[in-house]
């Protein structure tokens, strides 16, 4: 095994208490940055890339990733707690999470969470360690129609899911999809819907609307019921850990599945943020109980963390074998590869071995270290319940403005959030379902880019989506999604029919 | 005039040379970056701003404003208090978009004064390998001509240098390729080497190593002179289509009304700054040659790029309409 021996070899690079110091720095400084809504992994790694100038690349590059572990870790946090996804892929773990912490089972969201971003982490860095050059020509077979494709399957997984009534997931959707459009058109250039605002030139940020429909709408709706966080303090010691820990083999296959789904999605690179909701989606959808989800279902934090954290992995992995970033923080990484003086590219593996190898050992190791210190931190993030709603909520609204106008120092996205609270506070009142609502708006502006790059590509030929295998069993298995409902009411049927 | 009078008059005038130069700064400064966090500007702005905050021993912060092409950030510092305290971080960029956009919130000439250019990047012409039979910028302009719009070429989007090089490509060798707008250089590298984008006007930070690795094939820079990065490949000039010169440059801008001792300092401490073994490095590292033209020269750039582009984007229908 050559992949052993280099693994090896990386360790013995890293371990160095100079490297050992700054991998716990890092960590820090990146839960701090995943636990402010709006201050995400891009911005944190862009901020500190110019403290590591002067650094050896190693180290550099330790200290780096390992903020963007820790923001990968600190996303669930305020999900959890207050209903708040600190990153935008951390929305889909507030369907279960929050509610468990309302029923006073926050540690355990916690601690699940941590412990299944763990193994997505593992599962993917696995995959770097022994697959790293066959996979990623893999991502280079996904051209716009592939990605159409996998932004449909994600919608497709969706539908029929809800408990909530089928026109209102659809105005939902709708209203996303709409909202989505507002800005400058990628493919044309064209303006839409930007009402001669120059703030809205460059769209809706998805952050923004979500910070707004979640954590205000939250607080506007506990202020109207009873002025008090529903949480509860939860008993907090090593027995929750362990129980959680005790649970998860039970839930071997969602797990397994999402960080499958993670992997595919981090690799080729569709995102974190896809990921999850996948990972949720399929979740639900192969439960032979798919109603508990959404009120409180531990296997609804397992699923979208482990996705979310196998997908922001392995979005490395093009990164290192290719020179190609596979997320908004690769990209930066990247470009902290050239101010190093190292070449990013398909020559890195051959060239700087050292460097590859430490880093990728630094996953394994910044990992484990991560999982210790987030874990060590639930009592003290549960414990934030306790504090009376009239002194946090506050203190949320102000962080909440503080990460909208973080993500681009624009004054304009506080009043943006202000507004999308309001709305956030309306759908709940009348019952629509924000899930749907903030898929389209995330996914919508992709998915019809990849589409509309997809028809220059082929010329309007909408057999380009069954062009390959690989597009074909996409799309495909999109289609038999979409129509599943149809198809095992008819089933059904055919049963009734048969028993009959 | 007694010699001690002389002399204390010299001393008086030093004196306040001395004062005046250290009365700026004395509080953190601003650099506007009108684009995302890690892209081309905040490569040699954000270690631009550590030397200088260590030079210069206060703080420069850049501040990232992301949107619309760079134009929501350079409407922002076209807005701000002309103190000496605020400066913008532009590009090329924002001599296209003076045409591209027919209703701009600020005018780069009026409410800007040039202080000096940052940093070169060459783009170079890349083809993906499948394509065995263009080996050269003749072999591209004569499969061009005889398949029209068959080949494609990605860009980061529209109005990006990407884009508007393939446009004046189009016009100067006559030839008709499908543009390809991606939303940016990352996704648009990976579509490319994928096999999925045919060819593309890439910077060449980007796009050496991957010729390196025999992923791309590069026909061409875009420049008067060979790149550094890889001097086996041709200019466009040697190549077969004189005339045709395309740079990827960024630059440091002041709002209009900053006080002339603040744009001198200024001036001179960036000149020092992207002049020094550090910075230097770190530009060869991205494929690029250092700038540091006088405010006089760089206005004349601005002025021949807004008016060279301002054809392009006409002959290529490019408008944005805001």
């Amino acid at each position: 095994m050559e992949a052993l021996g280099l693994l090896l070899y990386g360790f013995k690079v890293l371990m160095t208490w100079k490297i050992l110091v700054l991998m716990v720095v890092g960590l820090v400084l990146g839960i701090f940055v995943g636990v402010l809504p709006g201050l995400g992994g891009p911005n944190g790694v862009a901020i500190l890339l110019p403290l590591t100038f002067t650094m050896d690349p190693t180290s550099a590059i330790v200290m780096l990733s390992c903020i963007y572990w820790g923001a990968l870790f600190g996303g669930a946090i305020t999900s959890i707690l207050f209903n708040i996804p600190g990153e935008a892929w951390s929305v889909a773990t507030t369907f279960d999470g929050y509610p468990m912490a309302q029923q006073g089972k926050a540690a355990e969201a916690l601690t699940a969470a941590f412990t299944s971003s763990f193994i997505g982490s593992l599962v993917a860095v696995m995959l770097i360690t022994f697959l790293a050059p066959g996979i990623a020509s893999f991502a280079l077979r996904f051209g716009p129609p592939e990605f159409f494709a996998v932004y449909l399957l994600t919608f497709c997984s969706f539908v029929g899911l809800g408990r909530e009534e089928k026109h209102k997931t659809i105005i939902s959707m709708a209203l996303g999809l709409l909202l989505a459009g507002v800005g400058m058109d990628t493919v044309s250039g064209q303006l839409r819907m930007t009402f001669g605002l120059n703030e809205l030139l460059r769209g809706i940020n998805f952050l923004v609307a979500v910070i707004g429909l979640f954590g205000i709408s939250e607080i506007l709706l506990t202020m109207e019921e009873r002025l008090a966080l529903r949480g509860h303090a939860a008993s907090i010691s090593l027995r929750v850990v362990l129980k959680v820990w005790m649970e998860m083999p039970r839930y071997w296959v969602t797990l397994l599945r999402s960080s499958v789904i993670g992997c595919w999605l981090g690799i080729t690179p569709g995102g974190a943020i896809a990921a999850s909701f996948m990972g949720y989606n399929l979740a639900k959808r192969f439960s032979k109980d798919p109603g508990s989800f959404g009120k409180g279902r531990i296997e609804g934090v397992f699923a979208p963390e482990t996705a979310a954290h196998a997908s922001g992995t392995s979005a490395l992995l093009p990164m290192l074998a290719l020179g190609i970033p596979g997320s908004g923080t690769a990209a930066i990484l990247l470009g902290g590869l050239m101010v190093w003086g190292l070449n990013p590219g398909p020559l890195l593996f051959v060239e700087h071995k050292d460097f590859v190898w430490g880093l990728i050992a630094s996953m394994y190791l910044g990992n484990v270290v991560g999982l210790v210190i987030v874990l060590t931190t639930v009592p003290l993030f549960a414990a934030v319940l306790r504090v009376p709603f009239s002194a946090i909520a506050p203190m949320i609204v102000v962080s909440c403005a503080i990460g909208a106008f973080a993500i681009q120092n624009a004054m304009f996205d506080i009043w943006l959030m202000l507004v999308f609270g309001v709305v956030g506070y309306v759908f709940k009142k009348i019952g629509i379902p924000l899930a749907p609502f903030t898929l389209a708006l995330v996914l919508g502006n992709r998915a019809e880019d990849s589409f509309r790059l997809s028809m220059i590509g082929a010329g309007g030929d909408l057999r380009v989506f069954w062009s390959n295998g690989l597009v074909g069993t996409i799309t495909s298995l999109a289609l038999v999604l979409l129509l599943w409902p149809l198809i095992s009411g008819g089933l059904d049927r055919l049963r009734g029919l048969a028993k009959r | 005039m007694s010699r001690i009078l002389k002399i204390a008059v010299a001393c008086t005038i030093a004196l306040a040379g001395t004062v005046q130069a250290q009365s700026w700064p004395t509080k953190p400064v601003t650099l506007i970056n009108p684009f995302a966090p890690g892209g081309g500007v905040d490569a040699f702005g954000r270690p631009l701003s550590v030397i200088l905050s260590k030079n210069l021993g206060t703080q420069f912060i850049v501040e990232n404003m992301a949107g619309a092409g760079g134009t929501v950030g350079a409407a922002s510092a076209a807005k701000r208090q002309a103190d000496g305290y605020n400066f913008f971080l532009g590009a090329v960029h924002h001599t296209i978009a003076e045409s591209l956009y027919t209703k701009l919130p600020y005018s780069l000439e009026k409410d800007f004064v040039p202080i000096t250019v940052l940093a070169y990047v060459p783009n170079v012409v890349v083809v993906h390998p499948k394509h065995t039979n263009l080996n050269s910028i003749k072999d591209l302009i004569a499969y061009a001509k005889a398949n029209p719009g068959k080949l494609n070429y990605g860009s980061a989007g529209n109005g990006t240098t990407h884009h508007l090089a393939g446009e004046l490509f189009k016009t100067m060798a006559g030839v008709n390729l499908t543009h390809i707008p991606y939303g940016g250089a990352g996704p648009m590298m990976k579509d490319l080497i994928g096999g999925q984008v045919d060819m593309a006007f890439d910077g060449m930070s980007t796009s050496a190593p991957q010729i390196k690795a025999g992923r791309l094939k590069a026909l061409a820079v875009t420049t008067t002179q060979r790149s550094f990065v890889d001097p086996s490949v041709p200019t466009m000039q040697e190549a077969g289509l004189p005339g045709y010169v395309v740079t990827t440059w960024y630059a440091l801008w002041a709002p209009r009304g900053t006080p002339k001792e603040a744009l001198d300092h200024m001036y001179q401490e960036t000149v020092k700054a992207i002049r020094s073994d550090e910075l230097k490095k770190v530009w060869e590292g991205q494929g690029a040659t250092v700038g540091g033209e006088s405010p006089e020269e760089f206005n004349k750039l601005i002025k021949s790029e807004i008016a060279k582009w301002a054809k392009v984007v006409k002959d290529a229908g490019a408008k944005v309409d805001n």
